[in-house]
């Protein structure tokens, strides 16, 4: 159980931590460290969860209307975010839910997004009505963006058909502000299925992307499975028509222009599920990672000059080592290895594995699955969302994901199962991973038809807890008990010059005995998902901090010496 | 593409003539055994043609149609050898091979439930039918239906097959399922039983490369190479583990080649990588163009 007392938020930076000597804009290099790899852990430190959803008051069942007739959308629902909705220093929940089929309206309560307000004593109030953001149609995905520079998050829903932008009102509601913003979906309605919040131009304003999926109208799905009763099933995506995905460029005053073509982001047809956004290559700019089912991925470049250029195929991250497009689902976008360079980390289908790709630098990457063992210990599972973060708080990033075929009936078909349960991969360090399923509490380990997660520090004691959505069942959200020994730091950035969210952010943390860590700002984590801009770090046994480097989106490096380990802190963009 | 139906894999070592010679016997006993010939010659056109001259004058003979239908099939035309099973299965309705050929033909088609029919109506008349079980296995594998494959390859072992294929194939089902230390035993085995063929080599050096066992999969890759370096799986898997390995030179000398046997897209994205990696960006660059426009699909 949740200590019934309240938690301790993020500290905001006392002045004395500001070092203006080291300030710089553009010309200084942040520093790269060529990470040597550390052998392999004889004993990792257990990864341990527990499903509090109950006593903390999360209710949320996502509804996705199954029918006999295995409309294809019912199966890919739906995102979750974590974001402080209301600046109180305790980490909220929005859960995005489906509709009624065929209309993909919310026919009833039921089917209402749901947001729960953290009380910051281990319990949530469902705020839903008051704060406005039931939704409306059949909701896949939200992304958290602070879009206005207000220093409230904001909310973009993605949906089939339908995508809503909810801006916050700073009082605890939120205003639909879709078509003043120009973000309706106009006459060609795709079925979005993702989002996610960047400053690709790094003007100070948040752009977005919208991840299009397929081809799809109510009664248009062909019909796949054995011809006999109860065994239709979903179809291969093979059989609809892809979709380019949309780029929105912000115009600081809040509305946006479509730049899709413009960027030539809306050149490349997929089925696209997911995004992650980092700057791989180092140069200042940020990229978008975006994951396609059954076809390529696609890897933007940002080319510095309004475009991006796909590099999927030259960069080794387009297909798996097997040079076959498999279902890839979600992504997340950051260093798992400690090299200051961004990895990748995909989840699959069963029998396809997740992929782990390693960045070697020069703008390549490696497919580590097999060496690292993320392939084999994927194998069985059917991945959606996943996260790349130090669950033990030991200095290493873990592996989370959660499981859940795509097919109700999978049964029938193959020998995998519908419901499952989410993986963990603890990192043994020499770039291998360990299935850390075996520590992790039994209560968080229940199969079912898992499918967004999203990744945040609930209670504010430095250990990233997880929130869950599972199809036509309770959500999970699982508080991170592992070992409470473990040290651990952590930053809420907010940006001046930089977009306010500071996303993009680069944070370089030093330890005492001289070991460099690596993370970023994002919220675009995992599938359809939104998780806490906070960047966490994990110390292990290490109580001291020599330093924190932050290389803002603008340019300019600030540099903190010494602060305290085992706090978050608010740190602000210099002027 | 059909895999090729080995003429040992349809029960008999020839259609035999197996009735009284009259007037002309002789000469279609030879069309006979030139079509046998053909077949075993993987010469699938030429097969058909004899087949087809021979069944003309003895249209009754429901084993012929069946030998008919397999080279049929391995020129990739499942609809006509289906036909032919069906007349043979007409001449003769407890023909088991007929059975088990048809359910070759429907699992090629993806058209599982019929397949598994067919076999289990192979099995039904002869329980002992170590063929139909394997390839109702074989279909299982492909269906994803993992379990059942392992059941299937158990019971052609409890049967009596102690082939290596048989091993092999116990052990892809094995590591599918994910009970890798069963999969290993499976692959291990399979080696021992081996007389010269790359397959179970490939096999296990592909699993031990997908167990994060880098350095174990090249030396058993490269066995599978040495017994077989024409094939384009084994030169792929190996230059996949090089790569890996960090040994891009020898990755890119075994990938090459392969092109030259089939230009297969998946060879040509991993040279991508590999010459990248070494610095050769217009190598690199031509591997991709050659990808973009290259079509089957790994």
């Amino acid at each position: 159980m949740i200590p019934s007392r309240l938690f301790r938020s993020c500290l905001h930076l006392p002045a004395i931590w500001f070092t203006p000597a080291a300030l710089a804009v553009g010309a200084l290099v942040f520093a790269q460290h060529r990470g040597v790899e550390a052998p392999e852990r004889t004993a990792v430190v257990p990864i341990a969860f527990q499903n509090v959803a109950k006593s903390a008051g999360i209710d949320f069942v996502l509804k996705n209307s199954t029918s006999a007739n295995k409309y294809q959308i019912e199966t890919m629902p739906a995102g979750v975010a974590v974001f402080d909705y209301n600046n109180d220093g305790f980490e909220d929940i929005y859960f995005v839910n489906g509709a009624n089929i065929p209309g993909l309206t919310k026919t009833d309560a039921s089917y209402w997004n749901r947001l729960y307000r953290n009380n910051g004593d281990g319990t949530f109030t469902d705020v839903t009505a008051k704060a406005g953001v039931a939704g409306d149609g059949y909701g896949m995905a939200v992304a958290v963006g602070d879009f206005d520079n207000d220093g409230w998050d904001d909310l973009f829903v993605a949906g089939v058909n339908r995508n809503i932008l909810y801006r916050n009102n700073r009082d605890g509601t939120f205003s639909d502000v879709t078509q003043k913003a120009g973000l309706a979906s106009g006459p060609s309605k795709p079925w979005s299925i993702s989002a996610g919040w960047f400053d690709y131009d790094n003007d100070g304003w948040l752009d977005l992307f919208v991840v299009n999926y397929c081809k799809w109208a109510p009664g248009q799905d062909p019909y796949c499975g054995d011809n006999k009763p109860g065994h239709r099933t979903y179809c291969d995506p093979r059989l609809y028509q892809g979709l380019p995905n949309a780029l929105y460029r912000n115009n600081r005053d809040g509305t946006f222009t479509d730049v899709s073509a413009a960027s030539g982001i809306g050149a490349h047809v997929g089925k696209g599920m997911a995004v992650a956004f980092a700057d791989y290559d180092g140069d200042g700019r940020i990229d978008a990672f975006v994951t396609n089912d059954t076809e390529r991925n696609f890897l933007f470049h940002n080319d510095g000059n309004g475009r991006f250029s796909e590099v999927g195929i030259q960069a080794g991250v387009a297909y798996n080592i097997d040079g076959k497009a498999v279902s890839n689902m979600g992504v997340d976008f950051r260093d798992i290895d400690g090299d200051g360079r961004p990895d990748l980390v995909s989840t699959a289908l069963s029998n396809e594995s997740s992929s782990l790709f390693h960045n070697i630098g020069k703008g390549l990457f490696m497919d580590a699955s097999y060496p690292s063992r993320v392939a084999a210990l994927s194998l069985p599972w059917a991945g959606w969302g996943v996260g790349i973060f130090d669950l033990n708080n030991d200095g290493a990033k873990d592996i989370f994901t959660a499981n859940g075929h795509v097919r109700d009936n999978e049964e029938l078909y193959g020998s995998g199962i519908y419901q499952q349960p989410n993986s963990v991969f603890a990192n043994a360090g020499g770039g291998r991973f360990v299935e850390a399923r075996a520590a992790v509490g039994s209560e968080a380990a229940q199969p079912a038809a898992h499918r967004g997660c999203a990744f945040g520090d609930f209670d504010n004691d430095g250990r990233v807890d997880v929130v869950v959505s599972c199809l036509n069942q309770q959500a999970e959200l699982l508080r991170n008990i592992s070992d409470p020994r473990q040290h651990w730091f952590e930053v809420l950035l907010t940006g001046r010059r930089s977009n306010r969210d500071a996303i993009g952010a680069v944070v370089r943390v030093t330890s005492a005995s001289g070991a460099v860590q690596y993370n970023h700002v994002t919220t675009a984590v995992g599938y359809a998902s939104s998780s806490s801009r906070r960047v966490h770090f994990g110390l292990g046994a290490e109580a001291g901090i020599q330093s924190v480097e932050i290389r803002w989106p603008s340019g300019a490096i600030q540099r903190l010496e010494r602060p305290k380990a085992d706090q978050c802190l608010r740190i602000t963009e210099p002027e | 593409m059909a895999v090729f139906v080995p003429y040992q894999v349809m029960g008999l070592l020839v259609v035999s003539v197996g009735f009284a010679a009259g007037p002309g016997a002789d000469e279609q006993t030879r069309l006979l055994d030139q079509a046998n010939a053909a077949y075993a010659g993987r010469r699938p056109l030429e097969a058909v043609q004899l087949y087809r001259a021979y069944l003309a004058h003895y249209p009754d003979r429901a084993d012929v149609r069946v030998f008919l239908g397999a080279a049929l099939f391995n020129l990739e035309k499942p609809e006509e050898a289906l036909e032919e099973t069906q007349r043979a299965l007409a001449l003769d309705k407890s023909y088991g091979l007929a059975y088990s050929l048809a359910g070759r033909i429907y699992a090629g088609g993806r058209h599982w439930e019929m397949a598994q029919q067919a076999f289990a109506e192979a099995l039904r008349l002869n329980p002992r039918d170590r063929e139909a079980c394997y390839f109702s296995g074989r279909a299982y594998y492909d269906e994803n239906r993992f379990d059942k494959a392992l059941e299937a390859f158990q019971r052609v072992l409890a049967l009596g097959d102690g082939q290596s294929r048989v091993y092999e194939n116990l052990g892809l089902a094995s590591e599918a399922l994910g009970r890798f230390a069963e999969a290993e035993q499976a692959y291990q085995h399979a080696i021992q039983l081996s007389t010269g063929e790359y397959r179970p080599y490939l096999a296990y050096g592909a699993f031990l490369d997908k167990q994060g066992r880098s350095s174990q999969s090249i030396d058993m890759l490269q066995k599978a190479l040495a017994l077989g370096p024409q094939i384009v799986d084994t030169r792929f898997e190996l230059g996949k583990a090089l790569y890996q390995s960090g040994q891009l030179a020898a990755a890119a000398r075994v990938l090459e080649p392969a092109l030259a046997i089939a230009n297969q897209c998946r060879v040509h994205y991993l040279l991508v990588s590999v010459y990248s990696q070494q610095g050769r960006s217009n190598d690199a660059d031509r591997q991709a163009k050659a990808l973009e426009n290259c079509r089957n699909d790994p």
